[in-house]
């Protein structure tokens, strides 16, 4: 049996850092799942899923832990798996708009009040073609219950989008996220 | 005095136009040609341009002639029109144009040279022209909020469907339109509603809505007859079924009628021609949008807004520009990204100059004299069956219809054909009271009416219930400016606000801002041109036909296709109608399934908007790294789409300013798998001359962009007029003339005159006989010097992102700032604004990539203000090497302050650490000609956030003053 780690990880950037994180795995005989990584302002960040056979979880375990001394913080957590919950559909969203403190915030906030759960959200600030202005976008993968329906949800982002002044879209999400 | 006798052809300077037309002058370009170290003007073009697609043997097209002979051969043909008294109504209305305005803005290159106002620092000027127009737009109609215009009333009624389709709640499918709706409108929505599924019934408003399954009503207001319903019922009955009410409307009937908006229509759209626009045998004319506050992020066209700048100070700027953002997607419900910006600001200024008590008076004059022509003609015995109107009747005429259209001919007056027994008159506010009693004399005896009888019985037709109570117009703005005095300084110290064409080049990338000649532009104002109706019989257009036919004929010359159609008026509408030329000649071949357009993912973003549009499902075809098409992508998605391929939309010179090898490939796999070739011609003027056109590259079908290539000008952001040229398998497809068509066409008009932007070709026909073969040639020639001169001296500053495997670049040149953006933070958008300190509009802003700048000087610019350019972005990036080196704050430095203000300027408090020197007078030419921006750099959050589309209160106004 194996068992299944989720990592993240933080520290400055540098040529080496996934080499040095997938070299531990490899050593342990541990499997490379599913990651995003990506530098940010400097540093170096990112998450990861690994399978590792049981008996050397711990072993892996340490090993990530001893990269700290490399500079590299690493947070390591045993995964108890489960499937994709079930009383939920699962839809897409997407948001652009004039980038401003607290898109973030007022659309998590909303999407919570309804019960509904962000699975995945990616974002990036873009120059805006012709008018150079800041962009920000969203894309989300949401668990919305089965009890509140799309057109109620749509009302609800409608009024949002409104307020921040920003586009919303929402699709069914066709093919599930890799 | 030399001693060499010059040849007579020498002195007659017949070629006289290109080197004015062209820049740089031949020691410029022997000077220019070192510098990229080639021997001549050949060796760069053998050099940057591809040996496959080198045209072999010039223009079909006769060489270029002296300014004062075109003009000369311009005035006998626009003598071959024959200007009659057009009384056809349907939307066109002559007009007085005020001459202050028609000389201060029509014909004032400070107004028609401006750009879009993308920068909005220095486009404060037609900002608040625009505004104004926004303003009296949703004063008239009664609605919140109103945009800048859109391309013409039917367009705008089809815009208002797919608005209606995408913000109405209901699931419905079918749009009603009344039949009292002016034939052009239902027309081109006919044409916009087939290829994405929507069923339009045209019917009787009062009885056909029940039962439909509806998502949008039209209706027309007053209709097309000229009688004014009271539209109520119908209203909520629509709301009813859960369906959005658009109405459209005539500017000028609303100074005296309710206004739609008091009545809860959800949308008004219409024209604002009458407003001062010239008729121009159908264009260009400023349409309007206006729709309730709470639809404003689904209102299609641009808006501009108010904000504030850095300091606190009030600012326009264009609101909710995410809106465009949409044209990038595949769900898009519409490709504008154009407007009628100069029309519109005429039409503003025409509000500004009569204001609320001069409009009255000409709407209540037209009024009048409708209503005392109504009654003669009923005591000539005739039945005229419209109750209530404005200014438009409908006569029934029964046998006597042939009789009285031959005795309007006689008097030079053209009377709405509506059937054979049917005859349709509409007012304008030119007809005086001696042309009704000439109206009468059409009809009958007219002898034995007393003029100033039947007018002092003459009653009010406005339905008591449908009269405007209250003023209208009420803004400060409509009542400041009565004096030609006052409004000729208003004009110019808007204008002077304002960075045109008039005062520096204008770089940007993929806009080709060219001169537009003063030869060239001279013509659109004459009567011959602009007097005439676009639904006049065509013997009274015989000039317009001639210059038409000759246009297309060097069109299709300069481009190497079989046919042209002027009518769309805007580059993506030439795109989408290029795509439904395509998807009409796959129905004819009983290939109608083939639906996959494939677009590079490098393409300008209204191709995707427009193939949806066309009811085409896009699929992307990768870029390679260098930024050509990805061939074996294409040839792969060619291939698993073969039997649903319908065309590619490919831009040549591709979008980052290169000419691909591969293009006459990429054509062929197209072509193989059964698909057609749609070439943008967006960046044309790299083409003509030294290639033989995108026809014989490969394409079945381009639209150009005569606002770029042919020298429109840009008018602050429309006029655009976007002709499509096709192979001649095509050109059965092409859109058809509409209420003008003698037969029924596969293809339905796209535009709501049959040839669009009629009033504005003239300036294009000019370019092309001016020049000629040799200097249209020369002219592609120059501006590839030009843009190769520019990226050779920014190279060492600036990395240029893309070139041809000769190291070269086509027309236009991509610098990529995103490195600097890595190790300063600072943006393009900090150095397009620190260009305004400098006197330059910025080049294109991150397009077609995300954090660069590109650059397309034309073959207008000489070197001198090449070079004028190229210095100030060299001393620009050693601004920025100061702050990369630690001299200059990365958080306060003449960049991300930029653009620099008088009030910086005299800001007691000055702590910046760079001097006011640096800030305002960055080069020395700054000091002897200095572009003052108005003011600072704009929060465009703060506007969107804050959203206001009307002219602020008038204490607003004193502040800034």
């Amino acid at each position: 049996m194996s068992t299944s780690l989720v990592l993240t990880l933080i520290g400055d950037d540098r040529p080496g850092l996934v080499d040095a994180v997938s070299t531990a795995i490899v050593e342990q005989g541990g499997n490379w799942l599913e990651s995003r990584m990506a530098r940010l302002a400097g540093k170096f960040t990112g998450i990861l899923r690994a399978d590792v056979p049981d008996a050397n979880a711990e072993a892996l375990i340490a090993a990530l832990r001893k990269l700290d001394s490399e500079g590299l913080r690493i947070v390591v957590e045993k995964s108890a798996a489960s499937g994709a919950p079930s009383g939920y559909r699962v839809l897409s969203l997407n948001l652009v708009g004039q980038d401003h403190p607290g898109i973030v915030h007022d659309v998590s906030h909303a999407l919570a009040s309804s019960g509904i759960n962000i699975e995945e959200l990616s974002t990036e600030c873009t120059s805006a073609s012709w008018s150079g202005e800041t962009l920000f976008h969203a894309s989300a993968r949401l668990h919305v219950p089965q009890e509140l329906s799309v057109d109620e949800l749509r009302e609800v982002l409608e009024e949002l989008a409104n307020e921040l002044m920003v586009d919303i879209t929402l699709d069914d999400a066709v093919t599930p996220a890799v | 005095m030399s001693q060499l006798r010059r040849s007579l052809d020498e002195l007659e300077q017949r070629a006289d136009f290109t080197r004015r037309h062209i820049g740089p002058s031949e020691t410029d370009k022997a000077d220019m040609l070192e510098l990229l170290g080639l021997a001549s003007m050949d060796a760069l073009i053998d050099k940057v341009v591809p040996a496959a697609i080198r045209s072999q043997t010039p223009l079909a097209l006769p060489n270029g002639r002296a300014e004062h002979e075109v003009l000369a051969e311009m005035r006998t043909i626009a003598d071959r029109n024959q200007v009659y008294k057009s009384l056809i109504g349907m939307g066109y209305h002559d007009c007085h144009t005020p001459t202050v305005i028609l000389r201060n803005v029509l014909e004032n290159p400070a107004w028609y040279t401006s750009y879009t106002p993308y920068q909005p620092e220095i486009s404060q000027g037609r900002l608040e022209a625009m505004l104004n127009f926004q303003t009296m737009v949703a004063e008239l109609t009664g609605m919140e909020i109103a945009n800048a215009s859109l391309l013409d009333e039917a367009t705008a009624a089809a815009e208002a469907m797919t608005f209606c389709l995408k913000t109405g709640k209901s699931r419905g499918n079918t749009f009603f339109v009344s039949q009292d709706c002016h034939p052009q409108t239902i027309q081109v929505i006919q044409t916009r509603a087939q290829p994405i599924g929507v069923t339009v019934v045209v019917g009787d408003h009062r009885q056909d809505l029940a039962g439909l399954d509806l998502f949008g009503v039209l209706l027309q207001y007053p209709a097309s007859t000229g009688e004014i319903y009271d539209y109520t019922e119908v209203i909520a009955q629509a709301h009813a079924q859960k369906a959005l009410v658009v109405v459209a409307a005539d500017l000028l009937s609303l100074v005296m009628l309710k206004p739609p908006g008091t009545f809860g229509v959800d949308v008004v759209v219409g024209s604002s021609q009458r407003f001062g626009v010239p008729l121009g045998y159908g264009g260009p004319h400023a349409a309007f949008f206006a729709t309730k506050e709470a639809y404003k992020r689904n209102m299609p066209g641009r808006l501009v807004g108010v904000s504030i700048d850095k300091r606190g100070d009030k600012a326009y700027r264009l609101a909710l520009q995410t809106r465009e953002q949409h044209i990038r997607r595949e769900k898009a419900t519409s490709n504008i990204c154009t407007a009628q910006a100069l029309l519109a600001v005429i039409a503003s200024m025409y509000g500004v100059y009569h204001g609320p008590q001069g409009l009255a008076t000409i709407a209540q004059r037209v009024h009048r004299l409708t209503a005392t022509l109504a009654d003669g003609l009923r005591q000539l015995g005739y039945d005229v069956p419209t109750q209530t109107f404005f200014d438009t009747l409908t006569v029934k005429t029964g046998a006597h219809t042939q009789t009285v259209h031959e005795a309007a001919n006689r008097q030079r007056i053209n009377l709405r054909a509506v059937d054979a027994e049917t005859v349709g008159i509409a007012l304008d506010e030119t007809i005086t009271r001696q042309d009704v009693e000439t109206l009468w004399a059409l009809f009958g005896n007219a002898g034995s009416l007393s003029f100033a009888d039947i007018e002092n019985a003459a009653g009010d037709r406005i339905p008591t219930a449908l009269r405007r109570d209250g003023p209208c117009l009420t803004h400060p703005i409509f009542d400041s400016y009565h004096s030609e005095t006052e409004m000729l300084r208003y004009m110019r110290a808007l204008a002077d606000k304002d960075l045109a064409l008039d005062r520096a080049m204008i770089p940007l990338g993929s806009c080709t801002m060219k001169l537009n000649a003063t030869t060239e532009m001279i013509p659109i104002t004459w009567a011959g041109f602009n007097g005439i109706h676009p639904f006049a019989p065509l013997y009274q257009a015989q000039g317009y036909q001639d210059l038409m036919k000759s246009l297309c004929k060097g069109l299709a010359a300069c481009t190497g296709y079989d046919d042209v159609s002027l009518q769309p008026n805007s580059g993506a509408q030439g795109e989408y109608a290029g795509l439904l030329a395509i998807c009409a000649y796959h129905q004819s071949r009983g290939e109608g399934h083939r639906n996959v357009c494939l677009i590079p993912s490098s393409a300008h973003g209204t191709n995707p908007a427009s193939a949806q549009m066309a009811g085409l499902k896009v699929v992307v075809v990768h870029c390679n790294e260098s930024g050509d098409v990805d061939v074996p992508d294409l040839r792969a998605k060619a291939e698993q789409y073969s039997d649903q391929l319908a065309a590619l939309m490919v831009t040549y010179p591709s979008t980052h300013g290169v000419f691909e090898e591969a293009i006459v490939e990429i054509c062929n796999i197209v072509h193989q798998y059964g698909g057609q070739v749609y070439i943008d011609g967006a960046n044309l003027n790299a083409l003509i001359g030294v290639t033989g056109g995108p026809g014989k590259l490969g394409g079945d079908v381009s639209h150009l962009n005569l606002h770029k290539t042919f020298c429109i000008p840009h008018g602050g952001g429309g006029p655009g007029v976007g002709p499509i040229a096709v192979k001649a398998h095509l050109a059965p497809f092409l859109p058809g003339l509409g209420v003008m068509a003698a037969e029924s066409t596969p293809v339905g008009p796209v535009a709501a005159a049959p040839w669009g932007s009629a009033g504005i070709l003239p300036i294009s026909w000019a370019y092309v006989a001016l020049m000629g073969r040799d200097g249209l040639t020369e002219a592609t020639r120059s501006a590839i010097l030009n843009a190769n001169y520019i990226a050779h001296r920014l190279a060492p500053h600036y990395p240029v992102l893309y070139t041809g495997p000769n190291g070269m670049v086509a027309h236009e040149c991509i610098l990529d700032l995103r490195p600097i953006k890595e190790s300063t933070g600072i943006s393009v958008d900090d150095v397009a604004k620190r260009l305004i300190d400098y006197g330059f509009h910025a080049p294109t802003m991150s397009f077609p990539v995300a954090g660069t700048l590109m650059i397309e000087p034309t073959e207008s610019e000489s070197k001198r203000e090449l070079d004028r350019f190229c210095e100030a972005m060299i001393s620009i990036r050693e601004e920025i090497h100061a702050i990369e080196s630690g001299a200059f704050d990365p958080q306060d430095n003449p960049l991300v302050n930029a653009p620099h203000t008088t009030a910086d300027l005299t800001d007691p408090e000055w702590s910046h650490p760079y001097s006011r020197e640096q800030a305002v007078f960055p080069a020395s030419t700054t000091k002897a000609h200095k572009y003052w921006p108005p003011v600072g750099r704009i929060d465009n959050v703060y506007g969107d956030r804050n959203l206001i589309c009307s002219c602020p209160p008038l204490s607003e106004y004193e502040k800034v003053a």
